[in-house]
């Protein structure tokens, strides 16, 4: 068995034309827990979109549990929680029915819901602190409960490799520490999670490796602690945003987080 | 007389039976994707397919089966793949397909009369023949909707997740595209090409006014098309109206009676829904949190008139906006 959860080999993605992942190398490990962090436009979530083969590869390869993409078949040991702002859709649903939908993977067409399908609805359910409203209609629950509905369907899938992206947004506190508790319990187990992340927060504490994407291309690498003293900024502000990005924007002049600036990187 | 020792109303019933059935089934896929005026497009679509059926001497209700399901293929592809957002890939081939139908009816030496039994129905000159390749069509949307409801409902749902989920969607997507244009040509014939993309719409529309889940949607809409097709060719036998038109005007009534019914029970339920049990309350680790409420002659109680709503491990009364817990001889504010 591979020990390499995701191995991202000098891959390049061009959307329309642009490159906006520009010859990234990535590798995590079983159990391993990275972040990928950076500004709006970085290409963080367009990386972890090709790594789950969501958008295609310009060039370069990527290997999902040592099986390479294209003949990646095996996607019940994949959870995925997309970047959305809703989990309602134009029919109502309950958060049990969109939970469930984290099965599909480990279901074939026209078979039922089996006992443990339940048992690990219940349980993502469980975890992230749903479990009286799962007969409610999703359109009904606010945008921090929704989101917490769709890393529900993640976990249900059991999976052995987690993929976040942005999975906080609009999570509350006291909710975020929650979900801090279940991915540790998850990542001890030995799930390899990647979050793609503006601001980590409570999650900081159990993030192994930061990867910091800048412009499509990965400006650092490394701890936690070595990102924090590489870039000279206090560890739970790990937020960019747009103002700060945006080079002599209204925000000029105004000092942000070093990577957003190009001093203290190697540029070529 | 009854309407019942008719063969043609034996018929008429039979088929409106399985459109009610079909149209709401698919309807609620297309609804979900937030395409509820596909069925229109592919309507117009299935226009072309019925001209082309007059000029080449086909049946056109094969033609038009095949057109729409080409057309609706198209449609799927066009905005799978990004060249157009879904209600613009509709829009082109929406005139186009009346374009085309009406350009080649001319040629073929009809005219706007022609039409008119494919546009509106013909419900009650539904032969033989027809009924058989009804029920076959109808059958297959049904197994495919209600036996493949988990995929289409992820695909619907949520597309990226379908994928990382190994999920063709695609396939899928397309799926639900030609069953959408299978059930118009079936309906053709029924409600006619203008009105079953109301029978499609109208009924989910209606079920979700009243329901929280997919499945009670699903099943419920299929409930309300087949008494709006039965009722709505049983009214037009005895009212001497147009079946297609009656069925579509009962389907909106019902939306108008559930939309109302619906409001309220939303604000019912919200009403009554649990507040958040957040742990600062459990662990009373802000002192300043017990604020208790002035003034309060009134006894809460069972029957009081204020909304009981649990909390955790104990009952708010909603008072006047404000949340009320007993506490020794007052009640807090939580």
């Amino acid at each position: 068995m591979s020990l390499s959860a995701l191995q991202i080999a000098d891959l390049t993605v061009t959307l329309g034309g642009r490159p906006v992942v520009r010859r990234v190398d990535l590798g995590v490990r079983r159990g391993e827990f990275v972040t990928v962090l950076g500004g709006n436009g970085s290409g963080k979530s367009t990386l972890v979109r090709a790594a789950t083969g969501l958008v295609p590869a310009t060039s370069g390869t990527v290997e999902l549990l040592g099986v390479p993409l294209p003949s990646f078949r095996a996607w019940e040991r994949i959870g995925y929680v997309p970047q959305r702002s809703s989990a309602a859709s134009g029919v109502p649903a309950t958060v049990r029915e969109v939970v469930a939908a984290g099965r599909l993977a480990r279901r074939r067409p026209l078979a039922r819901l089996g006992p443990g399908d339940h048992a690990a609805v219940d349980a993502a359910l469980e975890a992230v602190d749903l479990t009286d409203r799962h007969r409610d209609s999703v359109a009904e629950l606010s945008g921090g409960q929704q989101q917490r509905v769709l890393i529900a369907r993640a976990l249900a899938t059991e999976p052995e490799l987690l993929v976040l992206d942005e999975p906080t947004a609009g999570v509350d506190r006291v909710h975020q520490d929650l979900l801090t508790d279940v991915l540790a319990a998850h990542s001890s187990r030995g799930v390899a999670i990647v979050l793609v992340a503006h601001e980590l927060g409570p999650l900081a504490r159990l993030v192994d490796r930061a990867v910091v994407l800048r412009d499509g291309r990965v400006r650092f690498d490394g701890t936690p602690d070595e990102e924090a003293a590489a870039f000279d900024h206090d560890h739970d502000h790990h937020h960019v945003s747009a103002e700060w990005s945006a080079p002599g924007g209204a925000g000029r002049g105004v000092p942000g987080p070093s990577w957003a600036s190009p001093r203290r990187l190697d540029e070529p | 007389m009854s309407l019942l020792s008719y063969d043609f109303m034996q018929r008429a019933l039979l088929a409106a039976l399985l459109t009610g059935l079909a149209a709401p089934a698919i309807g609620t896929y297309l609804v979900q994707k937030r395409l509820a005026l596909l069925g229109d497009g592919i309507g117009h679509i299935a226009l072309t397919g019925v001209a082309l059926g007059l000029l080449t001497g086909q049946a056109p209700l094969v033609t038009a089966v095949v057109v729409a399901v080409v057309g609706a293929t198209l449609i799927e592809v066009l905005r799978l793949r990004g060249r157009a957002s879904g209600d613009v890939a509709l829009a082109l081939f929406f005139y186009g397909g009346i374009a085309g139908g009406v350009l080649l009816t001319g040629i073929a030496g009809g005219s706007a009369a022609t039409l008119n039994s494919y546009l509106f129905g013909a419900i009650t000159t539904v032969s033989d023949t027809d009924l058989v390749l009804v029920v076959a069509l109808t059958v297959l949307v049904l197994v495919v909707s209600v036996g493949l409801a988990p995929q289409l409902f992820a695909v619907c749902q949520d597309e990226e997740h379908a994928r990382v989920s190994g999920l063709p969607v695609a396939a899928y997507g397309v799926l639900v595209s030609v069953l959408a244009a299978v059930t118009v040509t079936v309906a053709m014939r029924t409600v006619g090409l203008l009105l079953v993309s109301a029978l499609m719409v109208v009924p989910v529309a209606t079920a979700q006014q009243l329901t929280r889940g997919f499945r009670v949607t699903l099943a419920f809409a299929m409930g309300l098309g087949v008494v709006a097709s039965l009722s709505g060719v049983w009214t037009s036998f005895y009212t001497d109206t147009a079946p297609g038109p009656t069925i579509v005007l009962l389907a909106l009534a019902g939306f108008a009676v559930a939309s109302p019914v619906g409001a309220v029970l939303r604000r019912r339920r919200r009403v009554h829904e649990p507040f958040e049990d957040l742990a600062e309350h459990r662990h009373a680790t802000m002192p300043d949190a017990h604020a208790v409420a002035e003034q309060h002659p009134h006894v809460h109680g069972a029957g009081c008139g204020h909304p009981a709503v649990g909390h955790g491990d104990h009952v708010d009364y909603v008072h006047d906006g404000h949340r009320h817990v007993e506490h020794d001889d007052h009640y807090d504010e939580h």
